[in-house]
Order: structure tokens, then C-alpha cells, then sequence
């Protein structure tokens, strides 16, 4: 349709600022974006490398220049967000090309070609949810479209079939066992879902040959409890399994499994003959299994005369945790090579050209990835440094420190500079005889331009003790104009108080006085639910409540307030919104709406398994309750103790309309893909102490590896994936230089490290982010004098 | 000197036709609670028949087409008792269990106890299986596309917007494949454009099918209600996004089917009499019906004509160029007034500020947030505003 020249010059045109020229031998961007066809692509893309344009022009020259219809193209994303971004995206230029074309008659022979260009017919997404469509769209007559459990019924499940159903709680056989492969034994309920969970994910996503893996254990030298634990984990995940197909429904690994024997036994043909090509992006968090997946569909579209492109970036890996396996990226082209008999050969390009950061920024991101030598071996071969290359930077602030004694004081500090950015028109910040003038934008600057990142955002330690949100939060909010923050992972759910006088309330309706609830034995749990009702009561027994009062009395009586049958069945949902005129809140802020949905999407996915479809059998108190009292013990057993663990979580994609008068404070990994003008990276806030059991967040040693690498050592032997020659600890290692590497890599202008002042004076306690090598070398050395202080 | 202003990545927001622009012109907030926050109804009787009805009708045309089940009428107890048992578990392992008053499982060994939507599946099956299932040309199309946000809207996340949705039917008509007695293809050609092109070429033509699980709603809006014109909207809509995805076929009609209507609920009696004293339907009864009417809403006599209940049941839209823009500009209108209150809402306004409610009886007396609605509260009775235990 367009020549290469021709796409070029519109594209220019139409994006107005991108130049598809290339800036010398080593600017790949032009390269990756104009290559023919059928060359199929590694792309190692730098932080802030404008990798979606890139992908977008890939995708728009097929399709332009290169005839390849939208339908032939899939693109599959980490995440729904940047689904939607880089849909948006191709849209937005695409429509802009055709626009152009279409106005120039120059192009008059490819109008009517073009009037038929549908870009809508692109399949976009994340990998599970284009596994879902194609299974749905692609199924025979006799199939069932696939029905997918989120977190909340997949833990429910595990819990039910797996740890209750097979007896695990009770076994000391299955808890040495997880000792063993996990490094720590489970104590509460929530710690065996998680295993099971973990082992389950693993075992699926790696492909682990699990026959082969038990007769290992059998022969290993180790005590016969750890024999008889492995057996009895992997019966409860068989359970588990099979509980899923009686019921139809998957969970996300069985998805993924699901969809690649759909691929594999040619049950997808009819989409597979057309498929051209495919683009991955963030490779580097792939598993074995979604490897499999990709190797199929590129071979496919090479076949079909098309290609692959796989982008990614090995130093921002960070979901190990979730399966990752960061080697599957950088081995990717002889792996590749392996699978496909050479048939795919992908060239590799880099785009290391930063367009987000100033120099300095860019200057000391390289310099931190490089501190450590013993990194380097992890890392793709032949990897050049990022290369600054944004135009418009008005001053180059060197990196700042913000370091003090203790959390009170550099949350104070920390809020003082806010404030001022905010309220107060800027602040000067003086080294010597020098000085730097940090405002926010005149006219058109917020809070949202500053974010604070770390590890963890959690405002409580698990001892309960405050963080540094906690008090930044409350530095903030007691300002003379105070400031919100946006931290919805801050707190669990559990926390916030109406969340808590809301689930009291259904208790107290449903169980007054607990007396059911106290047939269950739930330990902890039931404190916790106990604590709620307090809170419940509490807020009835204010003055103003007397109707509530009157509503949750009718309940606890069952005195029925309109005509009833001798017996309903009442959603518990449908008392959750009858408190809500009691607790406006939830109607009318955002933020308090997410915590309702989440309780409310919890009872209504309860349904799925629990015994009352999270029901609650009403009968007048003049009639029989013995379905009455099941059906409340199932509710409590089901929905109220899961939510008393703390399994669930907001859905933060519903914080879409937040307003933006707020700081945001988020951990390195929501902040992936982001970027902020000033970000403060907290590089050390709880290290007020050389304490062992903080070591695997800042310098792992041989006791304190993580579960994730034991369990990648435990089973890697029975997959196709290379065990390599680094240990679990250097892994560990290597994944606290990729935090902080995007951690210190989001900020556009300003990046100020903060923590204890104890991370950096005297001798130090040893610090990754702090410029600590593996070697026990610290390369930054006493007082970080590589920073700017910011003084109080 | 300052530094830069954050930008927010640019997301082009898709609507999707019933569950985004309809559900807004239901009532804003409650579209709010229910789409946007996703928040789950307490009482999904609606939405459970919506899918149990469409689901079945799936099913169906899938046993027509693959198993030579084509003879009609088919036998409850040997087929359609069968397909209703595969969709309710489909249902439930969604987790949408079967309303009671609307379905009960039967069970090996027990005398089935059949309710209203196993009632209203059968006859969906048997009224418009023989004369629909020959003429599908695809089921369950899943349809996107682009439009220019319209002018004039401030704050607006993008300068386009996408419009998802999903036709059930797809029918494709040729002169000669039709066989004369197609009852469906009857009511079609009360359409000029479809008489015309039936009589002048043998070029075939495509007619979008849309199946409501709901009664056949009033032609004249009533209560605010104005669901008639947005579901001819939508199906406008269809068409235009279906020609974006093949534009060479020539989409003449839109057929919705309002399979409520082949077996009525008592409620639906007395709506149909109201509908009939404030001149609000299109398809009036004759007196027969509009006495056995009067009799069922009150004392269940006799049942309506098998051809008045087959007619309310089936609402043919004429598509044409102008009515397909102009049902465009209508949702491009109401795309506008969402962005307008989502701006509204991050600019620091309360939800219950940003997006206001409107009033419809039907839609306020099911809705989970109707206690302290202002809309709610002027229009319905107090004891329906009371949150009653239980």
C-alpha cells in the first residue's frame, strides 16, 4: 500500500515528533520498526526506550507497508493496562495513517483497499485473556467456553479440596515437607493455601515432570516424614485438579494448558491459517510454559510467510516470585533456535536510547547495573549502556539523598519537601556553592507528579509495627494544606475501618452474638471477626444509628419487615447494600467503592463453591432453622474467614478515576512501565539494624534465600529449562539489582534515594541500593557522597 | 524552573454497547455501581435469564446444524429438557445459580418441575427455530470499532473512542434459498427495503438478530424510559460496526426478539393492559386477546392467541443510512456525557455528584442503591425505599 519512504514521511506527519531516521549505526529503533516481514525480532529495549512507539510502528509498517491484515496480528502484553495502552496507541497513529492517505489522492488507488483497513480486528491483550477469547471464539459445538476462577475462588478451592479435604492441616508429615523444599514451616491456615498455590503454579508452569520428581524424592537420603509430605502435597493438588474439571472451570495455569493443547492438537486451525505475526512483550516474565505457547504461534506465523518479535528486558525482571523465569529471555534465540530446527531466526537488536531521563539519571542507572561485576554474567550478552537522549530537559539535578535518623524524622523531612513542592512553590536545595531550584509545574503540576517507590508499601511490618507509608501518610495529612496519598496496597482491606464496621454488621445480622461462629473453631480468624463485630456494635450504639439498629435487630430476630414466605433465601450482598445508607462512603468516594467491590466480588465468586451460594436461608423465628444455621456457618466458613485472612485485594484498574491532587506511593513493581518527574526511591527506611531477617530484602546470604529460588532449585532438574550455573543466592542477588534498577530508572527529572541514616554511615549495613557488592565490597562507601544530601 | 508534568498514557476508552451506553441510559449511577465498579447485583434474575435464554438459543442451533435436528417442533422431555440442563450447569459453574422463581434443576428419577423460563424456552425454540436456524449465517459475532469522540468534549480521554459488542445472530437471506412459508422472513418483508430487494435481485442480503429476554417494552416512552429507541439504536449500531468488519455485505434489517412474550409472566399481563390504555405499544391485541389479558392478570382463564403473543414477540428494524448515523451521533452523545463525568469524578467530584440518576419504576424498584436516591426517593413509595429485613 506505502512504500517504506512513504510510511516514513506520514508517520512523521502524523506523530509529529518521531523520526524513523536513524541516528547513527547503533539507533536499532528505525531498524526494529522497518524490518521486512518475514525477519523476525529480539528486541532488548532499555528503560524509557519508547518501546510501545516502536511496537506500535512495527505493527502499523506490516500493516501499511507491507499488506499484512490486522486479523493476522496478535500482540500479547503483561498486563490489561498495557493491553489498553498499546491498542490505544495503534489506533491513534493507525487512524491518523489512514486519515492522511485517505485526504491525498495521490493514494487514490488504495482508498477503497483502505476503507476496508479494520485495525479493531487487531487481537490485543495479555496472553490469558486471548487464551480465553480464542478458546471461546474457536470451540466445537460440544465445547463449553471457558469459565475462569480469579484469587479468591482458586484459594477457596485449594483450601477446601486441597489443605481441609485432604487432611493437610492436620499432617506434620506435609509440614515437614514444605519445610524442607521452603525453608520455613507453614503455621497459618493462609500459609498453606499460599504453598499449595505456589507448588501448583510452578509445577504447571514449568512443565515439571512431577512423576519423575516424586521418584527422586523417593530416593533421596531424607527422613520419610519429607517422602510421605511430598505425596500427600501432591494427592491435594490432584484433588484440587480434578475438582476444577468436575466443575468446569479453570484456573489460570489450566488455562494456559488448555489453550496450548488447543494449539497443539490443531483444534485453533482456522485461526492458526492466518496468523502472521506475533509480538511478545516483556518477555523477560515468561515461564516455560508460555514459551511453549510462543515458540507454537511463531513457528506458525513463519510458516505462514510472517514472523516473531519478542521484546524484553532481563534487568527489569522482577516476578520470579510468580514464575518468571528471566534465563527463558536470555537464552532466548538458541532456545528458539533449538525448537524451531532453525527455522526462526531472530535478529537481535537493542534500543538502549532513553527518552524519559536526564543524563545524570541515565549516567547513574548505568553505573548502578554495572557496580557489581558478578552481575554481569546474568545479564544478556553484548548489552550496550543506555544512552540519554531526551531533548527538552530544562536543569540537570544530580542524584539527592534524604537520609536520617530515624522513620519519624525522614517521614517529616520527606513530607516537609513535598509539602513545599506543593504548597509552597518549589524548594532549593544548596551542595557548596551550588544550588538547584526543585518546583512542580506552574500551571499544570500536581502531586501526581511525585511518587514514592520501595519493595513494599505495606504501612505495617508483619510485627505490626508502622512503616514509612504509615507515616508518611500522616506527615502528610497534617499538614497546614494537607496532602492525600494513593497507596492502595498500604493497607489490607481488613484494615480499613468501615470495611471493618461493614463486615460486622453482616455478622451481627446474620450470627448475633457469634454463636455460630463459635461452633466453627476458627482460632485467629474468629478474633479478628470478633474484633469486627466490636466495631459493628460500637457504630450502632452511636446515637444517630437508631434505624440501623432497628435493621440489624429484625435481622438477629429474623423479624421479618415485610411479607415472607415461611422461608427465603437472602444474598448476602443484598444486606451489604442495605447498610450502605448507613455508610455513605462506599457510595460516594472512589476509593471506598474498590474495597466494596472487592467484599462484594468475593461473595458473589463464594457462590461457585459454597454450600448456599452465598445465601443466608431466612426463616421466621416461629418456624425450624436448622437450614438457617448451616447456611450461616457456610457463610462464615466461606466468604467472612477467607476475607479474615487477608486473601483479598482491590482491583487497582477500578482506581481509574482517582483524582490526581494525590502522591502516589507504590512498589517498584506496580510502578513498572510508569514514569514520574520526581521519584523518591526508599533504598532503606527499615534497616535501623544489621538484622537477619531483613537480609533477603537488601543482601541475601546463604539463610536467608528466599522460598522462590529453593523451590526454582527443588524442580528445575525435571524441566527442559537450563539450571544454569548460578546459585539460588546470586539469583537472589541479581534480582535486588533488577529492583532497584527500575526503581532508580522511573524518574523523568529528579531521583532522590531516602532511608536510615544507618545505610550509609560508618561501616554501613550491607545494602544492595546502597551500592553494595555480592563480594561484601561497598562500592559507594560511608555516607554515599556520590549524592547530594538534602539536608533537614 | 520546574520539572515535567506527569503525562497520563493515552487510553482510548471502548464502550461496549449494552453493558457501557445502555446501561448509562438505564441511569447513570447505577451504571456507575453495576458496569464500572462491577459491583454484583443482589437479585441477577435479569441477567441470569439473559444468558440462560441466549445460551440455550446457542445450543439449539448448534444441535440444528451439527446433529440434523431439523425437524420441528422438537419434544421437551427427549431435547429442549436436555438443553435447558446443559445451560444451568454452563450458569453455575459461572456461579450464576438459577433464580428459584425462574428455574428448578431437574433431577434422574423426579418428576421434572417446570418453571417459566423452561416454558419460554421451549416456545422460543419451537416459534422461531424452524424459520431462524436455516437462515444463520454466523452466531455470536463479536464486533469493534473507532469513532472520532465527538466534538466539543472537554476533558475527554482521547480524541477516538471503540464501540464493542456482540450480535447473536447473523442471518443471510437469498431470494431462492428462502422457502415461502419462513414466518420469520414474513415479518421481515414488512420492510419496503426488504420486499424490494427480495423482488429485484438475487444478491444476498444479512439481517442482524438480537434475542431480549424481556417483554416486548413500550413503543412511546413512559417513566422516562425511552428503552424502545436505544435498543433500535443499538441494533443501528450493529450494523454500522458489522460493515466495518465486511464491508461488502449489505446489512437490509435488524430483528429483535422479545421471548418474554411467548409465555408471559402474570406482571406482564398487567403491563401489557397499561401499555394498551396509554396508547404505549405498537402491537395492540384484538379485543379477544385484550379480554383474555384482563382475565389472566387477574384471574389466569385463558391464554392469549398463540399468533398476538408470536407477534409481540418479534420487532423488525429497517436499517438505513441515516438511521444508522443517527443512532451513531445518539450513542456518540451519550459517549460524551460518560467522559464528561469520568472527568467529573477525577477532577475531585464525589460519585454520587459526578453522575446522576434516572428514574424508571422497573429499573429503581430492583436496584441495590435505591435507598437514598434522590430519584428513587421522589418516585417510589416509602415502604419500597425502607431497607426491609429481610
Amino acid at each position: 500500500m506505502l512504500s517504506t519512504q512513504q510510511f516514513k514521511t506520514i508517520v512523521e506527519q502524523v506523530t509529529r515528533v518521531i523520526s524513523l531516521e536513524a541516528k547513527g549505526k547503533d539507533d536499532h529503533q528505525p531498524r526494529a520498526i522497518l524490518a521486512k516481514k518475514t525477519q523476525s525480532l529480539f528486541l532488548v529495549a532499555g528503560p524509557g526506550s519508547g518501546k510501545t512507539t516502536a511496537l506500535t510502528l512495527r505493527i502499523l509498517k506490516l500493516i501499511f507497508v507491507d499488506k499484512v491484515p490486522p486479523e493476522a496480528i496478535m500482540a500479547t502484553t503483561f498486563t490489561r493496562k498495557a493491553a489498553a495502552e498499546l491498542t490505544s496507541r495503534i489506533l491513534e497513529y493507525g487512524l491518523g495513517i489512514r486519515e492522511v492517505i485517505l485526504a491525498d489522492n495521490l493514494f487514490g488507488s488504495h482508498h477503497d483497499q483502505l476503507r476496508r483497513l479494520d485495525l479493531n480486528s487487531l487481537r490485543v491483550g495479555t496472553l490469558d485473556s486471548l487464551a480465553e477469547d480464542l478458546l471461546t471464539e474457536f470451540r466445537s459445538t460440544s465445547e463449553n467456553a471457558p469459565v475462569v476462577i480469579e484469587t479468591f475462588a482458586r484459594n477457596a478451592l485449594l483450601l477446601r479440596k486441597g489443605v481441609f479435604g485432604r487432611g493437610l492441616h492436620k499432617s506434620n508429615s506435609f509440614k515437614h515437607y514444605v519445610k524442607d523444599v521452603r525453608g520455613e514451616t507453614p503455621r497459618i491456615v493462609r500459609s498453606y493455601i499460599d504453598f499449595l498455590s505456589t507448588l501448583r503454579d510452578r509445577i504447571v508452569n514449568d512443565r515439571v515432570n512431577v512423576g519423575q520428581y516424586l521418584r527422586s524424592i523417593g530416593k533421596r537420603n531424607v527422613d520419610n516424614s519429607i517422602k510421605q509430605g511430598a505425596d500427600r502435597a501432591f494427592t491435594a493438588l490432584s484433588t484440587y485438579a480434578d475438582d476444577l474439571k468436575e466443575r468446569q472451570v479453570l484456573d489460570f495455569p489450566a488455562l494456559e494448558v488448555s489453550f496450548l493443547d488447543a494449539l497443539e492438537t490443531d483444534r485453533l486451525e482456522d485461526f492458526l491459517g492466518g496468523l502472521k505475526f506475533v509480538l511478545v512483550d516483556e518477555y523477560q516474565d515468561t515461564n516455560a510454559l508460555q514459551e511453549a505457547i510462543y515458540f507454537k504461534l511463531a513457528s506458525v506465523a513463519v510458516e505462514n510467510g510472517g514472523s516473531t518479535c519478542v521484546v524484553g528486558d532481563d534487568d527489569q525482571s522482577l516476578f520470579r516470585f510468580r514464575g518468571a523465569t528471566v534465563e527463558l529471555f536470555r537464552d532466548f534465540e538458541p532456545r528458539l533456535n533449538a525448537h524451531t530446527n532453525k527455522m526462526v531466526s531472530p535478529e537481535k537488536l537493542y534500543l538502549n536510547r532513553n527518552y524519559r531521563s536526564t543524563s545524570s539519571i541515565v549516567s547513574f542507572v548505568n553505573g548502578f547495573v554495572q557496580l557489581d561485576p558478578d552481575y554481569g554474567a546474568a545479564r544478556v550478552t553484548g548489552k550496550p549502556d543506555l544512552v540519554a537522549e531526551r531533548n527538552n530537559i530544562v536543569t540537570e539535578y544530580p542524584i539527592f539523598g534524604l537520609f536520617r535518623d530515624d522513620l519519624d524524622k525522614l517521614a517529616e523531612s520527606m513530607a516537609q519537601l513535598i509539602d513545599a513542592l506543593v504548597n509552597g512553590g518549589g524548594v532549593n536545595i544548596s551542595d557548596g556553592d551550588k544550588s538547584w531550584k526543585l518546583a512542580l509545574d506552574k500551571n499544570n503540576g500536581s502531586p501526581n507528579d511525585i511518587a514514592v517507590l520501595g519493595s513494599s508499601v505495606r504501612e505495617y511490618s508483619s510485627g505490626g509495627k508502622e512503616r514509612l507509608p504509615w507515616y508518611l501518610r500522616h506527615k502528610l495529612a497534617r499538614l497546614k494544606s494537607p496532602i492525600k496519598v494513593f497507596n492502595p496496597r498500604g493497607q489490607e482491606l481488613t484494615k480499613v475501618g468501615d470495611v471493618r464496621k461493614l463486615l460486622g454488621l453482616v455478622l451481627e445480622c446474620i450470627d448475633p452474638n457469634g454463636n455460630i461462629q463459635n461452633d466453627l473453631k476458627l482460632g485467629r480468624l474468629a478474633d479478628e471477626m470478633g474484633a469486627w463485630r466490636t466495631e459493628g456494635i460500637e457504630f450502632i450504639n452511636d446515637k444517630s444509628n437508631d434505624d440501623l439498629r432497628a435493621f440489624v435487630d429484625a435481622w438477629q430476630r429474623r423479624k421479618p419487615t415485610r411479607q415472607v414466605r415461611r422461608e427465603e433465601r437472602v444474598s448476602i450482598n443484598d444486606i451489604i447494600y442495605k447498610l450502605l445508607p448507613w455508610l455513605p462512603e462506599f457510595r460516594y468516594d472512589v476509593e471506598s467503592l474498590t474495597y466494596l467491590e472487592a467484599i462484594s466480588r468475593t461473595i458473589a465468586d463464594a457462590a461457585l463453591f459454597s454450600s448456599f451460594n452465598s445465601e443466608i436461608v431466612f426463616v421466621r423465628d416461629d418456624v425450624g432453622e436448622q437450614w438457617s444455621y448451616h447456611s450461616v456457618k457456610s457463610a462464615i466458613q466461606d466468604i467472612f474467614s477467607v476475607i479474615a485472612s487477608g486473601a483479598i485485594d482491590v482491583n487497582e484498574d477500578l482506581l481509574e478515576t482517582l483524582p490526581s491532587d494525590r502522591v502516589n506511593i507504590m512498589t517498584v513493581h506496580q510502578a513498572k512501565g510508569l514514569e514520574f518527574p520526581i521519584t523518591i526511591v526508599d533504598v532503606g527506611s527499615d534497616f535501623s539494624n544489621d538484622h537477619w531477617k531483613q537480609e533477603s530484602r537488601r543482601f541475601p546470604l546463604e539463610r536467608s534465600i528466599g522460598p522462590s529460588y529453593r523451590l526454582e532449585d527443588e524442580f528445575r532438574e525435571f524441566t527442559n529449562i537450563d539450571q544454569g550455573t548460578r546459585s539460588a543466592r546470586d539469583r537472589a542477588f541479581d534480582d535486588l539489582v533488577r529492583l532497584y534498577f527500575v526503581g532508580f530508572s522511573r524518574p523523568q527529572d529528579v531521583l532522590i534515594l531516602a532511608g536510615h541514616s544507618k545505610v550509609i554511615s560508618g561501616n554501613g549495613i550491607k545494602n544492595v541500593p546502597t551500592g553494595w557488592c555480592r563480594d561484601g565490597s561497598w562500592s559507594w562507601g560511608s555516607g554515599l557522597t556520590n549524592l547530594v544530601h538534602i539536608d533537614s | 524552573m520546574s520539572v515535567s508534568v506527569r503525562k497520563s498514557p493515552t487510553i482510548i476508552p471502548t464502550y461496549s454497547l449494552t453493558g457501557d451506553l445502555l446501561a448509562y441510559l438505564r441511569c447513570p449511577r447505577q451504571y456507575r455501581y453495576y458496569n464500572k465498579a462491577s459491583l454484583p447485583p443482589s437479585t441477577p434474575v435479569q441477567l441470569w435469564f439473559g444468558e440462560f435464554i441466549h445460551g440455550v438459543m446457542e445450543i439449539a442451533f448448534f444441535h440444528w446444524r451439527d446433529d440434523g435436528w431439523t425437524n420441528f417442533p422438537w419434544d421437551w422431555e427427549q431435547r429442549i429438557k436436555f438443553i435447558e440442563l446443559e445451560m444451568h450447569s454452563r450458569l453455575g459453574a459461572r456461579g450464576m445459580k438459577a433464580p428459584p422463581s425462574l428455574f428448578r434443576r431437574y433431577r434422574e428419577g423426579e418428576e421434572p418441575v417446570r418453571l417459566i423460563a423452561s416454558y419460554r424456552t421451549e416456545l422460543a425454540i419451537n416459534t422461531w427455530g424452524p424459520h431462524l436456524f436455516p437462515m444463520i449465517d454466523k452466531a455470536e459475532v463479536r464486533l469493534k470499532g473507532s469513532r472520532p469522540m465527538p466534538s466539543g468534549i472537554k476533558h475527554a480521554r482521547s480524541d477516538y473512542f471503540s464501540i464493542t459488542g456482540v450480535v447473536d445472530v447473523v442471518s443471510s437471506f437469498r431470494l431462492k434459498a428462502a422457502d415461502e412459508g419462513n414466518r420469520f422472513l414474513n415479518y421481515l418483508c414488512q420492510l419496503e427495503s426488504v420486499q424490494h430487494r427480495l423482488e429485484s435481485g438475487t444478491e444476498p442480503f444479512d439481517v442482524i438478530v438480537d434475542y431480549k429476554g424481556m417483554r416486548r417494552p413500550p413503543s412511546s416512552a413512559t417513566d422516562n424510559s425511552n428503552t424502545w429507541h436505544h435498543q433500535e439504536w443499538q441494533i443501528l449500531t450493529y450494523a454500522w460496526l458489522r460493515q466495518q468488519q465486511e464491508p461488502d455485505r449489505n446489512i437490509v434489517a435488524g430483528v429483535v426478539l422479545y421471548l418474554n412474550e411467548l409465555h408471559p409472566a402474570d406482571t406482564d399481563y398487567a403491563e401489557l393492559i397499561r401499555d394498551v390504555k396509554n396508547d404505549a405499544t405498537d402491537v395492540s391485541p384484538t379485543e379477544e386477546d385484550l379480554v383474555a389479558c384482563e382475565s389472566l392478570a387477574k384471574l389466569k382463564t385463558a391464554g392469549l392467541s398463540t399468533e398476538y403473543r408470536e407477534k409481540r414477540s418479534i420487532r423488525v428494524i429497517d436499517i438505513n443510512d441515516d438511521a444508522v448515523m443517527k443512532s451513531l451521533e445518539e450513542f456518540g452523545t451519550v459517549v460524551g456525557d460518560v467522559e464528561l463525568a469520568v472527568a467529573k469524578e477525577t477532577s475531585g467530584s464525589t460519585i454520587v455528584d459526578a453522575w446522576h440518576p434516572e428514574f424508571d419504576r422497573d429499573t429503581c424498584i430492583a436496584c441495590d442503591f435505591k435507598y437514598d436516591c434522590e430519584k428513587a426517593t421522589g418516585n417510589l413509595k416509602s415502604n419500597d425505599l425502607k431497607p426491609n429485613v429481610p
